[in-house]
């Protein structure tokens, strides 16, 4: 579960993936296992957890504040919508980038997350080369290239 | 021998002289008072002498005749006479019988005839050479032979005119017969009733479809043929027809009902004409019996009903099948992608490392896991062009065109294919449908080549109120038995090892085509390859 390199300042980034797919959940795990940047990844299986995990309530008191949100759009309970909404209206939360990876090719779910403040939307490949690349490629962006706040 | 007349010689004698006395007397008074005229001119044509008949022609007495002309005496008939006696003083030859007419001083108003005769003769003092005139008139004869003609005229016309009257007279009752027999064989029920509704004249269908014998129709009232409902509304009807006639159809946009004999009724088609007989206005109705229309028109609405609701029914169960298609692809899609991922990710962490048959197993696999999700990817697009409803909007074929070449360049290059795009027009239509359009059929010409490279060509020509496009290629063809059936969903007419792909792409192609109002079909390119053709409206219509 934690990767064994660290990244510039040491510690293992943190990665919080919201996904009620045990399958996808895997196999987001084992693309991270193949990649190159440490980290640690977090599951939270529906909206509701998702939100308690993001603001330590409950058995998630002692959570980590995730460095990126890997969110899907359809979950139980809440669905993915709500909880992007809730983030970006926290202010605690809304600066954390949130990815949008999710089944859906929708045009309608893409500029819905967009106006939602999502920071990329993604469709994930069916391929799995393709989808093993697509993970990496989101840990080395947002993880290394850009800028976050601290 | 003696007799006893001779026997008297006195007697004899003096019977002789007087004998002879009374012939001259009589000759002499005959001349004077015959109706002959007669006279006798010299050579310059001037009276010698002549009888008082011919002297009565100038109205002159006889003594002033004498020495004097023709032309003085009888002016207006001397242009006639002159003539004739020149030629008896010419050819010293008699001219018998030459018919004069002309009219008189005396009498200007009425035109007479003479028969005239000229004889050469000598004059009695100088034995000179002249002309004896024989006049008869014959003005009378003349008139009376006229009058006869005349009336004989008149006989023959008074013939012509019965012969004219009688034939007529045929003609009408041939008419007559030709009617009744008109009439009698009409295929509608004829019923003439006059002013006050009662019948007055019936045929034979009328007797055949009402059932009663045309003895008991004449003299009824023609209400006996109507419904007893009706009867009274009927008389009201009448009643306003006789007040303003007219050739018109009877109760238009009503049922109407005729009531045999027996009390069955039955639907009719009325029309009615009036007809006027000298001041009494008689109308005629003709009827049909419409029993066998109704039933036809039943039968047709029924039908009709039913077809409407079968296509209703089939239309659902069509846009059910396309939902159906979308969601199964779409909720197929995500297990799916766990089979597939999870097969991807056996092969690529186990390859090599388990025995031969594992490696053959995983392979086929992921090959089938990709297949089944290439199908369903088809699927979903096929379902797409179905449900989601079509962006018209002007679209200029030739950028959509090259757009779809360049979207192809890697195929293109690969196979050294050349793509030709002829002038294609602008028209309406769903831009992303008809790249797609163009897109599947200019990649299947690449695709399905033959032994050398392909050669693809794009063209469009405007067709009445359709633009017909044709991409051709040098492929290897389409058997003219499979000209259907590649346009049907998931036929394929390879295998997978010949040519890739899911058998969608030309199913694809004719929903879109047919959705934009047009039609697609394959023929076969003269030489090697196929050429498919299709249509799309050059105007905007009604394409849903």
């Amino acid at each position: 579960m934690n990767a064994m390199q660290t990244d510039t300042t040491g510690r293992p980034i943190e990665i919080l993936l919201v996904e009620d797919s045990p399958g996808d959940v895997r196999l987001t795990k084992e693309a991270l296992r193949e990649g190159k940047i440490r980290n640690h990844l977090s599951v939270a299986s529906d909206g509701e957890l998702a939100l308690a995990f993001l603001r330590r309530e409950g058995r998630y008191a002692d959570a980590p504040r995730p460095d990126v949100i890997l969110l899907d759009l359809n979950l139980p309970r809440k669905d993915g919508r709500e909880v992007l909404t809730e983030i970006k209206a926290d202010p605690q939360l809304r600066r954390i980038p949130v990815v949008v990876l999710t089944t859906s090719s929708n045009e309608e779910d893409i500029v819905r997350a967009y106006d939602l403040h999502a920071n990329c939307f993604i469709t994930k490949p069916v391929n799995l080369d393709q989808f093993i690349s697509v993970v990496q490629s989101i840990e080395s962006f947002w993880l290394t290239t850009v800028t976050l706040p601290e | 021998m003696p007799s006893e007349a001779n026997a008297d010689p006195t007697r004899t004698d003096a019977a002789r002289e007087s004998h002879r006395r009374l012939s001259l007397g009589s000759v002499e008074s005959l001349l004077a008072t015959t109706s002959f005229g007669l006279g006798v001119l010299d050579q310059d044509l001037r009276f010698v002498q002549l009888n008082t008949t011919l002297a009565a022609l100038s109205g002159a007495p006889v003594a002033a005749h004498t020495g004097r002309t023709l032309q003085e005496l009888l002016p207006t008939l001397a242009p006639l006479l002159t003539p004739l006696c020149r030629q008896v003083l010419e050819t010293g030859a008699p001219l018998l019988d030459q018919n004069i007419c002309g009219r008189l001083p005396a009498q200007p108003a009425r035109e007479q005839c003479w028969l005239v005769s000229g004889y050469p003769a000598e004059t009695s003092a100088d034995r000179a050479v002249g002309i004896a005139l024989l006049v008869v008139d014959v003005t009378a004869r003349q008139e009376a032979t006229q009058a006869v003609a005349s009336l004989e005229t008149q006989v023959a016309e008074r013939r012509q005119v019965e012969e004219a009257l009688s034939q007529s007279l045929r003609q009408a009752e041939a008419a007559e017969a030709q009617f009744r027999g008109l009439l009698e064989a009409a295929p509608d029920g004829i019923v003439i009733v006059d002013h006050t509704g009662t019948i007055q004249l019936v045929n034979r269908m009328t007797e055949l479809l009402f059932g009663y014998n045309r003895n008991e129709l004449l003299g009824q009232p023609v209400e006996l043929l109507i419904p007893e409902q009706l009867r009274d509304q009927h008389v009201t009807h009448r009643t306003g027809y006789m007040a303003r006639p007219a050739t018109r159809p009877m109760g238009v946009g009503l049922e109407l009902l005729g009531r045999c004999k027996d009390g069955r009724e039955f639907p009719v088609e009325i029309s009615l004409s009036p007809l006027h007989m000298g001041t009494d206005l008689l109308v005629t109705a003709v009827i049909r019996d419409i029993s066998r229309r109704r039933q036809a028109e039943r039968e047709l609405r029924d039908t009709a009903a039913r077809l409407a609701r079968q296509t209703t029914e089939l239309a659902r169960s069509n846009a059910e099948l396309e939902q159906f298609a979308y969601v199964a692809s779409h909720d197929l899609q995500e297990p799916l992608r766990m089979v597939a991922s999870y097969t991807q990710l056996l092969a690529r962490r186990y390859r090599g490392r388990l025995d031969d048959d594992a490696d053959e197993f995983i392979g086929y696999a992921v090959d089938g896991a990709t297949r089944m999700q290439q199908l369903i990817q088809d699927l979903l697009t096929y379902s797409r062009v179905g449900t989601r409803g079509l962006h018209v909007e002007p679209v200029n074929c030739t950028a959509v065109a090259e757009r779809v070449v360049a979207d192809l360049h890697a195929a293109i290059t690969e196979s050294a294919a050349t793509v030709t795009i002829g002038p294609l027009p602008t028209l309406p239509g769903d831009r992303m449908q008809l790249g797609q359009l163009f897109q599947n059929l200019i990649a299947n010409a690449i695709k399905y080549h033959g032994e050398a490279p392909p050669e693809v060509a794009l063209a469009a020509t405007r067709e009445g109120q359709f633009w017909h496009f044709t991409v051709q290629d040098n492929g290897i063809g389409i058997a003219p038995e499979y000209a259907e059936r590649i346009f049907v969903i998931f036929q394929r007419l390879h295998t997978q090892t010949e040519y890739s792909g899911t058998g969608i792409g030309l199913a694809i192609c004719r929903k879109i085509v047919e959705r934009h109002g047009g039609r697609i079909w394959v023929e076969p390119t003269p030489g090697p390859g196929a050429t498919f053709h299709f249509t799309l409206p050059a105007e905007v219509a009604e394409t849903e």
